[in-house]
């Protein structure tokens, strides 16, 4: 019986136990997991919407303790492992418990980078009690107390994270004010046309942008906040400020072990520290091939390989193209791939924009190759571009991602019934072409038969059309009237 | 025995001019309306043409799929008795059933056209040896000699060496005896059809959630008077044309259709709103819908906690599935699926319908329960006008996955591992109920061991042509060709008759009467029109002389109604409950609904109304997860492969290719891509193409098509030789329904 340890209780850890037991049904493995919060396994990205709705934070757990219980894994929360002893395969808890291990997880996540600003941190070294970050559920419950009794706050950082919590805060009926070090809005995905494009978005939504500026202190007044000021010298008037300046991978307790860390801890194909065989990482504390995950897509292709690896099936992790959704109603940016933000060499870019509709979309080319995109505004095109860089060795036609999906629902077009060439098949359920009806139409009404409306129910009649499915009627219809309209009428 | 019937005569009446053509939804004008007519009639469109000689007008069903449009046959000339040589034509006219409503597709109207053109069999054939050309025979030397073959093969290699292989265009009657005869004459477990390869996914998923499996709990009827249809997998338009008048009537009455289907097929163009996931992604999309209908609030609790069980499981499970992630899985943009759900939460009643596009897939059934709890999350099932439904593709797909021909079944839709069914069964066949045989293994797992140790050596089959319909055909075909006896019961030579040992020319459908159950779970009634040729019996006829040369003495009724007298009997109790309902009572009533359970009951039009079939009358929930195609493209096989169907053919083509209306329509297998990889490829417009999978190669001719997505193409399966594209799909099963994943597989193109 193999012994698997995992170190942290995030997304990643749950993704892999939940992969791992599913494919061992005969309970090879014997399972610890090990989570510095108190809370069971929740999804981390639903949190900025529950900023909107308080009671979706009572939905985000992915299972009950009984499923963890009934799939034999020992899930110990609120306890924070302190040392990897790599020798004894022994680690050890802050409360001083001590778990054995033969296969050790570090699954430990990442924490919110905090930038130098003078006064977020309070003289015990905690976080000032107005300000937070949006990492955690503790995190979001502060938060929510918080907005109890606030009505303005500074979001600092305007990437992805601090857009969706500025978002958030908004439906909760504050003033809201990002302050983002970068020229502009999500620098690291967009150019400055989509984060023009995209500031015009947020400040419709009635949210104040200030770009290239940093937060240099924070004016507070024991526990409270009154302001934030600025690196050029104005203030903001607020009384709660979020932090989303970036996340930092903690490899801290990997690095006390001696293990390589870099951005995070370094692994291999096969998620293996390159320094112990007996040791992995998966999620936000991973560097694989200089990239370090920051992306519970990420997190969850890692943990299905290494649930494989954990079974001596072989599987090897390769990135696949990264997708960065912004998620927040009202805002809608996706960036796929490799977006291509400076101008390189031997890159070209397309462009649309389209100012009246607020879309933004820049497909980047490498060698002439597909690489990668953004999208502002009107994101249906992403998943087609996320889908196209899946499949490299196939042809991309950008058409649909730049201009829409032709979704036009055609039948409402007029048909000309006049003009309609003669071999077209009109009926397809019965195989009925324009001439067809064209000639019986016109031997109808020279019989002098009747009017147009039985000449319709003749014509149908006698070639089948229109006696299956019935969607041909609106032409066929028009065929028979351009017909017999050029026909003298009868006596 | 033979009894004699008055054959209901009926009168088809040429109705005034009813019907519109695009019919002005809620809020339009009346003026806007365009067409010959603007009067709607119940919403429904009605085109009737009258029969031209009332006197020889005989009501039936068609042959082909589970719509089973009401149609007449007529007769020019004097009577029905007539002899087989001097057979006049018949003529096809639609009958105004609740189903079709007078409409008939290319394939009904030319129906007829195989039972005269010459091109049916005639007489057994028979091969001396191996190498030997089949000619014509005595059907008592025909009969004879597969009767020995029996014997010799059960004394050798024990009775479980003999098999049979069933189809889903057999009628209940002959569906019904020939799982008796597997299980009374020939005392074997291995016994199943090919249905497997068309309604198991959903049935299974049914069973698991209702308790129950009937395609729609609803007559079609309904669907008119629904809110919101979300059609998934389905190509109506071209598979079963004249449904789509239910969903014109829908459309009409203010009604919202979605469709998902890959492609952007003639039912997509129909729809209000089209979803197009990656092949094999429909279990993530279902999901992902679920996701929002939580997130959303649309969920319907009280429904939930009275009539449900497992939701918190399910709940759970979605959790995962939130739209981002979902985009990423499906390609399905997330501003479709916020419409959507939108759309789902705003109706009152709503309809979730699948058909094959999700379910012939390794992950068949899940995807239906995925599909299923969507439905149950929403409250829309278990009351009129709302409900899962799987639309049943087969003629009598659905009767013919009741009574026994599929390996795990006894009449009735028992399980055959059930204690107290099996002895309700044996009961009706006088045997002893531990002679009753326990559960064989499926299609696919059958076919795939023939002419092994362990295998069936000896086959039996009947109205199925699996040479071109099974998948991975070309190691079937070698599998077939590894027996040590083939014997075949059909109506034409198929491809799959053409290597047997002993053919055997059954009647085709206007030459017999029978029930079959239609897609509604309504039981309906074929009447004989017309003599069969001499030298044709019907497959009632040769299962009793066969039965009867094995020393079997249990009864093998020739009479239809006798044999559905008897099958109803062994239905008494279990699930598909046939007990009341008789041939009277059909042509009475335009079809009974199972379950019937009395003489004096009316049927059962609309299932669960008042608690589903499961033991403690809640439908359960059943979380599942995305697992994607078990073969997904690669450099080497970088596109999706879709197989499927055209209007114009049926299934594999054995009926449909040998009648001339219908192949002028659809001469040739074709491979459908899109522009840019045409481009790619160099492959211009009607080129000669090859494509080709791990399993194999087929040989199509190029159309391109800007309507399928840039990195799928799609064949049609209705043909054999060169042109079957089922020499390459991938026979990777279900686990739980043991489907073949016909839908998708990694497949590249070359040019021929």
């Amino acid at each position: 019986m193999t012994n698997v340890v995992v170190v942290g209780a995030g997304m990643a850890a749950a993704r892999l136990v939940e992969r791992l037991r599913g494919r061992d049904a005969d309970r090879a493995i014997q399972i610890t997991v090990v989570g510095a919060e108190r809370q069971l396994p929740y999804n981390r990205m639903l949190l900025s919407a529950a900023l909107t709705d308080p009671h979706r934070l009572n939905e985000l757990t992915f299972h009950p303790s009984r499923w963890y219980r009934n799939a034999g894994i020992d899930l110990i929360a609120a306890t924070r492992v302190v040392t990897i002893d790599r020798g004894s395969q022994r680690i050890t808890c802050a409360d001083g418990r001590t778990f054995p291990y033969d296969k050790l997880v570090l699954a430990t996540g990442a924490s919110a980078v905090l930038p130098p600003i003078r006064g977020i941190i309070t003289s015990n070294r905690t976080l000032h009690p107005a300000i937070g970050t949006l990492r955690s559920y503790d995190d979001c419950r502060r938060l929510l107390a918080g907005i109890k009794h606030g009505r303005r706050a500074v979001v600092v950082g305007g990437g992805l994270l601090g857009l969706e919590a500025a978002r958030g805060l908004l439906s909760c009926g504050l003033d809201i004010d990002i302050v983002h070090a970068g020229t502009h809005l999500m620098h690291d995905q967009l150019d400055d046309e989509g984060g023009d494009v995209l500031r015009r978005h947020v400040e419709s939504l009635g949210i104040g942008v200030h770009t290239g500026l940093h937060v240099k202190t924070a004016k507070t007044q024991g526990h409270e906040l009154l302001a934030v000021r600025l690196s050029d010298g104005y203030q903001l008037a607020c009384d709660i400020a979020v932090i989303a300046c970036g996340s930092r991978p903690a490899a801290r307790l990997a690095s006390a072990a001696g293990l390589s860390t870099h951005r995070g801890v370094v692994v291999d194909d096969h998620l293996r520290s390159v320094d112990d065989s007996a040791i992995h990482a998966i999620g936000d504390c991973a560097e694989h091939d200089g990239v370090a995950g920051s992306h519970a897509s990420t997190a969850w292709a890692q943990a299905d390989v290494l649930a494989d690896v954990l079974l001596d099936i072989d599987a090897r992790y390769a990135a696949d193209p990264r997708v960065v959704r912004l998620r927040a109603a009202g805002l809608d940016v996706a960036a796929v791939g490799d977006s291509v933000t400076a101008e390189e060499p031997s890159t070209h870019v397309v462009r649309l924009h389209n100012p009246a509709r607020g879309s933004y979309k820049r497909l980047a080319f490498r060698d002439a190759r597909l690489v990668g995109g953004v999208f502002v505004g009107d994101t249906d095109g992403a998943a087609a571009l996320a889908a196209a860089l899946d499949r490299p060795w196939l042809p991309a036609s950008t058409d649909a991602m730049l201009l829409g999906t032709a979704a036009a629902a055609a039948r409402h077009e007029r048909i000309d019934g006049a003009v309609l060439p003669d071999e077209t098949t009109v009926c397809a359920c019965n195989g009925v072409t324009a001439a067809r009806l064209r000639t019986a139409a016109t031997r109808l009404r020279v019989n002098g038969a009747c009017d147009t409306a039985t000449a319709l129910d003749s014509v149908l009649h006698e070639t089948r059309a229109g006696t299956g499915c019935g969607g041909c009627r609106p032409a066929v219809s028009a065929i028979v009237e351009a017909a017999t309209a050029s026909l003298t009428p009868t006596r | 025995m033979v009894t004699t019937r008055a054959r209901s005569r009926q009168l088809v009446v040429r109705s005034s001019c009813a019907g519109a053509v695009a019919l002005p939804k809620r809020g339009r004008s009346e003026t806007e309306t365009r067409g010959w007519c603007d009067r709607a009639v119940n919403g429904s469109i009605v085109v009737l043409k009258p029969a031209l000689d009332v006197a020889n007008a005989i009501d039936s069903h068609c042959p082909y799929c589970a719509l089973q449009c009401g149609m007449t046959l007529n007769h020019q000339g004097s009577g029905l008795d007539r002899a087989a040589d001097c057979r006049a034509e018949l003529e096809i006219t639609p009958r105004d059933f609740p189903t079709n409503q007078g409409g008939l597709c290319h394939k009904g109207w030319t129906a007829a056209d195989l039972l005269t053109n010459g091109r049916r069999l005639t007489q057994p054939l028979m091969r001396r040896g191996r190498g030997e050309p089949l000619l014509p025979c005595s059907w008592d030397d025909a009969l004879d000699r597969i009767a020995s073959a029996i014997k010799e093969t059960q004394e050798t290699h024990g009775r479980d060496a003999v098999g049979v292989f069933g189809g889903g265009g057999l009628t209940n009657e002959k569906t019904y005896l020939l799982g008796k005869f597997a299980r009374v004459a020939l005392r074997t477990a291995m016994i199943d059809y090919n249905g497997r390869f068309c309604m198991s996914s959903a049935a299974t998923a049914a069973q698991r959630a209702f308790g129950l499996d009937r395609g729609l709990p609803f007559p079609v009827q309904d669907i008119a008077h629904t809110e919101v249809v979300l059609l998934v997998g389905a190509n109506l338009a071209e598979t079963m044309p004249p449904i789509m008048r239910h969903f014109t009537a829908l459309r009409a009455n203010g009604g919202q259709l979605v469709v998902v289907d890959p492609r952007r097929t003639p039912t997509a163009q129909q729809a209000d709103l089209h979803l197009q996931p990656s092949p094999g992604s429909d279990l993530a999309l279902a999901n992902g819908l679920l996701h929002l209908v939580v997130e959303q609030g649309h969920v319907d609790a009280e429904f939930v906690r009275n009539r449900t069980v497992g939701f918190d499981d399910v709940r759970g499970a979605v959790r995962a599935y939130w739209p981002e992630r979902v985009e990423r899985l499906t390609g399905v943009p997330v501003s479709a699926m916020r419409k959507t759900v939108e759309l789902l939460g705003a109706a009152r009643s709503v309809m979730v319908l699948t058909a094959r596009g999700v379910e012939q897939h390794a992950t068949g059934t899940d995807t239906v329960s995925a599909f299923i709890n969507l439905a149950l999350a929403l409250g829309q099932c278990g009351r009129p006008f709302s409900g899962y439904g799987a639309i049943t593709g087969q003629g009598n797909g659905q009767g013919g996955r009741e009574h026994g021909q599929k390996a795990d079944q006894l009449p009735g839709y028992r399980s055959i591992d059930d204690a107290a069914g099996r002895s309700h069964v044996a009961g009706v066949w006088e045997i002893d109920p531990d002679d009753v045989p326990r559960a064989g293994v499926s299609a696919y797992e059958m076919l795939a061991a023939l002419g092994t140790d362990q295998g069936v050596r000896n086959l039996l089959v009947f109205g199925s042509n699996p040479i071109v319909s099974a998948p991975n055909a070309r190691h079937v075909e070698e599998r077939l060709a590894a027996l040590d006896f083939l014997a075949v019961a059909d109506i034409v030579l198929s491809e799959t008759a053409a290597t047997a040992d002993v053919v055997l020319p059954t009647t085709q459908w206007a030459e017999e009467t029978g029930t079959v159950t239609n897609l509604e779970g309504r039981v309906i009634l074929r009447n004989k029109a017309l003599e069969p040729p001499q030298g044709v019996r019907t497959d009632l006829q040769l299962l009793s002389s066969l039965a009867d040369r094995l020393g079997c003495t249990a009864s093998f009724p020739t009479d239809p109604e006798a044999a559905f007298d008897e099958l109803r009997r062994a239905t008494t109790g279990g699930k598909a409950d046939y007990t009341g309902i008789s041939y009277e009572r059909i042509a009475a009533e335009r079809g009974v609904f199972w379950p019937c359970p009395a003489d004096s009951h009316p049927g059962t039009p609309r299932l669960f109304l008042d608690g589903f079939a499961t033991p403690d009358g809640r439908a359960r929930f059943h979380a599942v997860d995305h697992r994607g195609p078990a073969e997904a493209p690669d450099v080497e096989y970088p596109l999706f492969l879709l197989t499927g169907r055209v209007l114009t053919h049926y299934q594999s083509g054995a009926q449909t290719r040998r009648i001339d209306a219908l192949t002028e329509a659809s001469p040739e297998p074709f491979v459908e891509l899109h522009p840019s990889l045409a481009e790619h490829y160099g492959i211009a417009e009607g080129a000669d193409v090859q494509v080709v999978t791990r399993r194999g190669t087929v040989a199509v001719v190029a159309r391109i098509c800007a309507s399928i997505r840039d990195d799928t193409i799609f064949v049609p399966f209705h043909w054999g030789g060169a042109g079957r594209v089922n020499s390459v799909t991938n026979p990777a099963l279900d686990p739980d329904s043991r489907m073949p994943e016909f839908k998708v597989c990694a497949a590249r193109l070359e040019l021929a």
